[in-house]
Formats: C-alpha cells, structure tokens, sequence
C-alpha cells in the first residue's frame, strides 16, 4: 500500500516520462547502449509545480530539500511570468499599441527607444525578457524519494556525459561483433559510408547545454576523440541515428554582393567606382581596364612605404590573376597607412566584383576581403597608459 | 572529417595508421604519409578483431625493424625538391663604358676588378665599413651596397641604364674646347642614380680622364670628424680629416695620371703654405696632394690650390677632367655642423664646399660635370610642404644651387622599364641573389613587380631578404 501511494506520489511531483522511466528501469549492463535522448531532455528542467509533500509520507532528507527549492523557485518563477506579462501589456500601452499582439521584437524595439544605451556591451545594455530566457534553468531531480540516485553513473558527478562515452565504447563493441560475424561468413566490408557532409561536431557549449552539465575542454576533446575513433569502424553508419545527434548542420550563408555599377569614360574603357573606410581613414577608388598604373593621391604604389601595406592592396589582383590588367586610381584620407591600405583594399575589392564572374565573387568572399574590417582603436581610460596598459605598480 | 586533430594524439594516430594502412583500406585523406613495408600493403587481409590485436603489434614491430630502408621511400614521396631554374642574365663582354650603346640598354656589364678598388675606394672589409671606423670613412660609401653585393658574388656587375648612356653620348659629342657642360641626374630615391654616375665614374677612368670625385656631399652632414678655423681664409671653416681622407681617395683614383711626369701637370705659382712650407711654381701636381696628405692642416688649401690649378691645367695640357659630384645640392643646404655659439655652418662657409662649388662652375674647359640631385639627408627647408615627392633639380636645389648650376642638362632617371626588371631578377637569380622557390615563376614576378613599384633600390631591399 505504501509502495503504492509513494509511486503515485513520484508519478504525481515528478512527471516527466524520461526520469520516471529512469527511476524505474534497472541499470542493463552491456546490453547495448541504450537510448538516454528522453533521459538528456528530462534533464531539461523543472517544468511541473511539485506540491507540498505529505507530512506522514517517508521522505528522503535530500529529496525534501530538493522538493521544497524546486517549489519556491516554480513560484519565483510564476511570479516573475506574471510581472512579465503585466509589464508587456504596459509597455504596449505606453507606445500605444495594441498588448494582444505585442510581440517580443516591439518590447526590444520600445526598449530601445524608451533607454536607449550607448554602451558598447550589448549584454549590459537595458533588456525586458520572458523569465525562463532571464533566469537558468535548474537540472531536475538526480533521486528518488528513497534517496538512490537514478543513474547509475549519479557519483560521477556528471553522468549525462559519462553516458556517452559509455555508449560510445558500448557501440564499439557491437558493431566489432558484428564485423567478425560478417568476416566469418565471408562477407565483404561494406561500401555504405556515413555521409557527415554538411554537418559538424557540437561545440562544447552546445554539448553542455544539450547535457545541462559543465564542460571543460578536456572533456570535450575526450568526447571528440572518442567519436572520431567511433567513426573509423566500417561499419559506423548502423549507428547514424545516434552519431547524428551530436552533429550540427552547417549554416550556409547566403549573401547576395551588390556589385557597383559598370560605367564607360570617353575612350570606351569601362570602369567602376566604390569607397570604403577603415580605421579613421576614407578611400573612394576607381578601378579602370588598363596595365596596371597605379595612382594613389597622385603618386604610385610606393606611396605606401611599407612593402605589408602594398602587398595589401595587390592581394585582390593577385588572387585572381588579373595583376596588371587594370588602373587603380585612389584617394585616401585621414588615418595612417596600415588604415589607408585596409580602405583601398576594400573598396578595390568592391570595385572588382563588377568585373568578374560569380565564382570569383565567391573567391574574394571566402578570402574575407569583401568582409568589412570594423576594428577601430580601442580609446584610453582614465588612470591608464592605455587602453589597457596599468601603470607600473610600486610598493609604497 | 577533420584528420587534423588525430595528429595531436600519438595513441591515436598510431590506431589510425593500423587501422587505415595495414588492415583495411583507408576512409579518407590521410594527415600523413605513411611508410610501410611492402607485402603488407599488396595485401590487405581481413582478420578478426581478436587476431588483429596480435597483428597490429606485429606491424609495429615491422614497422620498427623497418624504419631505416623505409625512410627513404617516405622522404622521396613527401619532400619535393626545390629546384630553382637556371636562368642567364642577359650581360656584355664590353668592359669600356665608352663601347656601351643603346643596343646593350638594360645588359649588365662587369667592372673589372683591378678597377674596382682604386675606382670607389673599397678598400675595407664591409664588415668594417658598417661598424664606427669604418662607417665614417668616405671612400667606403660610393654604392655601397655593390660592394657588399661584390664580397658575396665576387664581381662587380653594373646595369647598363639609360641616363649614364645618354650623358655619355652627349660628353662624347660635346665639344670640350667650350665651356664645362652640367649634367644634372635627378630621379627619386632608389631610382639608381649613384649607379649611373658609378657607370660614368668608370667611364672618366676608362678613357684617361683625370677624375674629381666627391661620393655623397651629405655625407658630412653628420661624420665631420674634426673642426678647424681655417688659417687662410678667415671666417671660414676645414674639415682637415674629411679633406685628408678625400685627397687619397684622389690620389688612389688618378695615381697613374698624376705619376706620368709626360702629362706635364705642373703647377702655376708658387703655394706658400708657412714660413717654412711652400710649393715652388712649376712643381708636380701630386706634390700638392701629398703634401695635403701629409700635412693635415693644410689639407683643405691644398684641395683648393688643386680645384684651381685642375681649371687651369684641364685646357692646357689638354687633360680632360671628369668631376663627378653625387647630391651637389647639399653644397648648397645649411651643414649640421655645429659651432660654438650652437648654431651650425652654413655651406658658403664650410672650405671643401667652398672649392667643390668651383669646380663644378662652368669656367674653365676641356672638362665634363656630372652630378646628381637628391632628398635624402639635405638639410635646409627643402623637405617642408612640397608634397612628399618632388625630386626635380629645380626645386632641390632652391634659389642659389639654381643660380650657381644654371645652366645645365637634367637628365631623368626613371624607375625600371620592363626588361631591365626581368633582366636584374634574372641577374639575382642566376648569381644565387635570389632564391625564393617562386622566383622562376610568372606570379613570383609579378608579385615583385608590383610591390617595389618597379624601383631599382625597392627592389633591391625586398629581394634582398628573398
């Protein structure tokens, strides 16, 4: 009877399906890796409001604890849900806009208006966020009432991660099986390949919040190694399903490249024009079918007397083999010469997009020369020599 | 799949040789060659996981025993060897500048070394001449940086260039029984005028020319060395070291002519130097220079004693005189050296500029002046808000130089045309100068062309570290 009322009592505080699933199953050893993909999104967080527990049920010490932090953080959190939605249809109000349809987008935008911040941190500029984004999320209970940890790895201290190098090892194991069966009957290695184009390996932080445990990068690299072995095996692509999971697939990027526009001088010869800045320097360059001539505020090449600061601007040229078959013309302001030399380039690399085809497009693109350089001078602080240079400490 | 980060595993990558090259064939690219012994890669067995343990220490035990034989195997697929390509520098045989023509434009051509060292005074190790003693010797700075090429390459090739050719030509059609003609090389820096007037030097001392050569006029800007009032002309100021030093380097450029008593080089008065000291009229010229030599404190007089008697001797004796004068604008640009009421003496005042501001007047005949114009080092207001370039001889040499000069012949001295590029890179390349892997090739090329911007002394100074 009582076994009966405690296992309700569980269903009823706890009831996720992936931990309770947990507290019930019994560790198989080596049977196979099992599947802990409910197990990592019961991890999650404390999604149920736990109620008060019954005084006359026996309850673990710890789980009690556990019990009544979950409870006053689900009403720390109710409570902030509401300020939140009190405040969202104020704000909306305020801007005179309809708090039905207020969506997050027009609270930053209000924001933004009603504080707007100049400083350089985004993270330290004025934000008004849903709680769940506010405040971290907190790992769900790791124990039964009884006090026994769910998992057999619980004294590990990080058993999401654990899992996985054991079912990686588990894997290994019986895909070797499987092999030797194939060579015993003679059979030839397979030709199905796992095809992970496209895809890459999740970056620590992602793996971390994906396992709601700390990662350091020992671990992870452990967890890359152990994969890539995994990945070795011929047989590797029976356990797509579970290789795949830690992969993430590569954003590609789409950029559409206004290219400026292709003008005639008198003699016929086409050429275009585009400006650009870098640092605190300005440069409008005109690039222009020719030989090769360079003009740079009246001078040639050896305007610039650094040989890094020439090669920057025969970088583009070079790249796709078209060195000496236009004129460059450019004028340059302000700055200093690594800053005139980084706005020639760009802007001559815009001006170069009007002559070549896509691919080549593509090519300037990859080498990060249509990429706008936004670095600029870090400014002195007070007290400092520098931006961030101290002055020398002296014992007193 | 990234086969870098296998590299930094040794246990690991060590499975992934096992795994790729002797039991199975490999998945992808492997990160590095790997060398094994031949029967085990004609025949890839498959064995059992429990076998292949035993297998792969096998295989390591191969591999160890055959690491010596296989190392070669591995070395011959991994390492390409660099081969530069032989290239000959388009030169001539012809060692008399006199011979050279425009055919031979852009050619190098090979002073002798007899010549050399009497000609531009490379008479220290260059190891000397970076260092304080040497550094502050004269003789060691015309185009210096042949010297020191000459020490490595063992021979003294010259760029046959338009601008030498051209004054050439004209000092060969002129007529010297008219007044001494100016010539002027302007060009900016790196562009290779101190090379040309080097090529004219050789062409004075090639065709029995008596030379007057003063190698860098701002050279004693800064190594002045030692100070003295001068005793003949007072108010005015010896350089009796500098002076010293620049009569032996006379001395050494024409000793065969002022040794020939059949030039008949004698003076005209008689020089009293002190009670004591004095060179009766009718002496040997190279009575005057020895003594200056000797005699430091009347160095400087004998310079001017010498400039004099060289106006009156060139037409008489029919001795052609050849001056050669590089940065003949600092003549006339305040000196930086300093005085005792810390101002510093201006040229009018300082002898030695003095004398070589009369020899290359134009008032005597039966001579030619080369000289040059140049930025560098002038003192003066020549380098205030003229727009960073302006090299003309006009400008450099400001109102008096001008007055002084006029009238003279400028001639240009451009950068590089295309074919004196490739012929220099060529030279570089076939004396070991140069010995970048992509040197040879077209993109090489063009890379160098672009970024010295076709100068002669910017692209010495980058293919210097190639």
């Amino acid at each position: 009877m009582l076994s009966l009322r405690l296992e309700e009592q569980i269903s009823r505080l706890i009831s996720v399906p992936g931990a309770r699933r947990a507290a019930c199953q019994l560790w198989k050893t080596a049977s196979g890796p099992r599947s802990f993909a409910t197990e990592t999104a019961a991890a999650g967080s404390v999604n149920d409001s736990p109620k008060a527990i019954d005084p006359k049920v026996k309850v673990n010490k710890a789980m009690r604890a556990y019990l009544e932090r979950a409870q006053a953080h689900n009403m720390f959190m109710k409570q902030q849900t509401s300020e939140f939605e009190i405040g969202r249809r104020h704000l909306a109000n305020m801007m005179g806009e309809d708090p039905e349809t207020f969506t997050q987008e027009d609270i930053d935008r209000s924001i933004q208006y009603l504080l707007p911040s100049n400083l350089f941190q985004r993270s330290s500029r004025p934000i008004m966020r849903p709680p769940e984004e506010v405040f971290p999320q907190q790992k769900e209970a790791q124990f039964g009432l009884d006090g026994r940890p769910f998992h057999p790895l619980f004294y590990t201290g990080k058993p999401n991660y654990y899992q996985i190098l054991h079912d990686i090892r588990d894997w290994t194991l019986q895909l070797n099986v499987l092999e030797d069966e194939r060579v015993r009957k003679g059979r030839a290695p397979p030709d199905k390949k796992l095809n992970l184009s496209g895809t890459q390996w999740m970056t620590k932080d992602e793996l971390a919040t994906l396992l709601v445990e700390k990662m350091t990068p020992h671990m992870y690299r452990r967890f890359i190694l152990s994969m890539e072995r995994l990945l070795l095996h011929p047989y590797v692509y029976r356990v797509e399903e579970f290789v795949r999971k830690y992969r993430k697939a590569l954003i590609e990027e789409v950029i559409e490249i206004q290219a400026p526009a292709l003008k005639k001088d008198e003699a016929g010869r086409s050429y275009t024009e585009a400006y650009a800045n870098r640092k605190t320097c300005h440069a409008w360059v005109t690039l222009k079918d020719g030989t090769g001539k360079v003009d740079i505020n009246g001078q040639d090449i050896l305007f610039f007397p650094r040989a890094s600061d020439r090669l920057q601007i025969m970088f583009p040229l070079q790249l796709l083999d078209r060195m000496f078959q236009f004129d460059i013309s450019a004028k340059v302001e302000y700055g200093g010469y690594s800053g005139k030399s980084g706005a020639i380039r760009e802007a001559l690399t815009k001006c170069l997009t009007a002559f070549v085809s896509k691919e080549e497009v593509e090519i300037l693109r990859h080498a990060g020369l249509l990429t706008h350089d936004k670095r600029v001078k870090e400014r002195k602080k007070v007290g400092f020599r520098g931006a961030r240079a101290k002055p020398t400490w002296r014992k007193r | 799949m990234p086969s870098s980060i296998f590299s930094h595993c040794r246990q690991v990558g060590r499975l992934r040789k096992l795994c790729s090259t002797a039991i199975r064939p490999p998945h992808g690219p492997v990160s590095r060659p790997f060398s094994m012994t031949a029967a085990m890669q004609q025949k890839p067995q498959q064995m059992l996981r429990s076998q292949r343990v035993i297998a792969s220490e096998l295989v390591q035990k191969a591999e160890e025993k055959s690491e010596p034989s296989s190392s070669s195997a591995a070395s011959t697929s991994e390492e390409v060897p660099m081969e530069l390509p032989r290239v000959q520098a388009r030169r001539t045989s012809q060692q008399n500048p006199a011979d050279h023509t425009m055919d031979v434009e852009g050619f190098f051509y090979t002073v002798p070394p007899a010549v050399v060292e009497p000609l531009f005074g490379w008479t220290r190790p260059v190891s000397n001449t970076r260092g304080a003693a040497g550094a502050t010797d004269m003789r060691s700075r015309t185009l210096q940086y042949l010297h020191e090429q000459g020490l490595t390459l063992r021979e003294y090739a010259l760029m046959i260039r338009q601008p030498a050719l051209e004054v050439m030509d004209y000092i060969k059609k002129s007529d010297l029984s008219l007044p001494a003609v100016r010539y002027v090389l302007y060009g900016r820096h790196g562009s290779g005028k101190t090379a040309s007037l080097a090529h004219i030097l050789h062409f004075f001392a090639a065709n029995d020319w008596l030379i007057v050569h003063m190698p860098r006029v701002t050279y004693y800007n800064r190594h002045y060395k030692e100070v003295a009032d001068s005793t003949f002309h007072p108010g005015r100021i010896d350089l009796p070291v500098c002076s010293v030093e620049w009569l032996q380097h006379f001395l050494s450029q024409n000793s065969a002519i002022l040794k020939d008593p059949s030039r008949k080089l004698l003076t005209h008065k008689t020089y009293v130097w002190s009670k004591r000291e004095e060179t009766p009229a009718g002496s040997p010229l190279l009575d005057i220079v020895e003594l200056g030599i000797k005699r430091g404190r009347y160095a400087n007089d004998a310079i001017g004693v010498l400039m004099r008697e060289l106006k009156l001797l060139a037409p008489e004796t029919g001795q052609k005189v050849g001056v050669v004068v590089d940065v003949v604008n600092a003549l006339f640009s305040p000196t930086l050296i300093p005085r005792v009421n810390k101002t510093t003496v201006p040229a009018e005042v300082l002898s030695l500029y003095c004398h070589f501001r009369s020899i290359v007047r134009n008032d005597w005949t039966n001579g030619a002046i080369v000289t040059s114009v140049d930025r560098r080092n002038v003192t003066g207001e020549v380098h205030d808000h003229d727009g960073g370039g302006n090299y003309l001889p006009r400008y450099l040499l400001r109102g008096p130089g001008w007055e002084w000069m006029d009238p003279c012949i400028p001639v240009h001295v451009k950068d590089y045309q295309d074919k004196e590029l490739t012929n220099c890179l060529d030279y570089y390349m076939e004396t070991r100068w140069l010995q970048h892997e992509n040197a040879g090739t077209q993109k090489g090329r063009d890379e160098l062309k672009f970024v010295s911007g076709m100068n002669p002394g910017v692209l010495r100074s980058l293919v210097s570290r190639l």
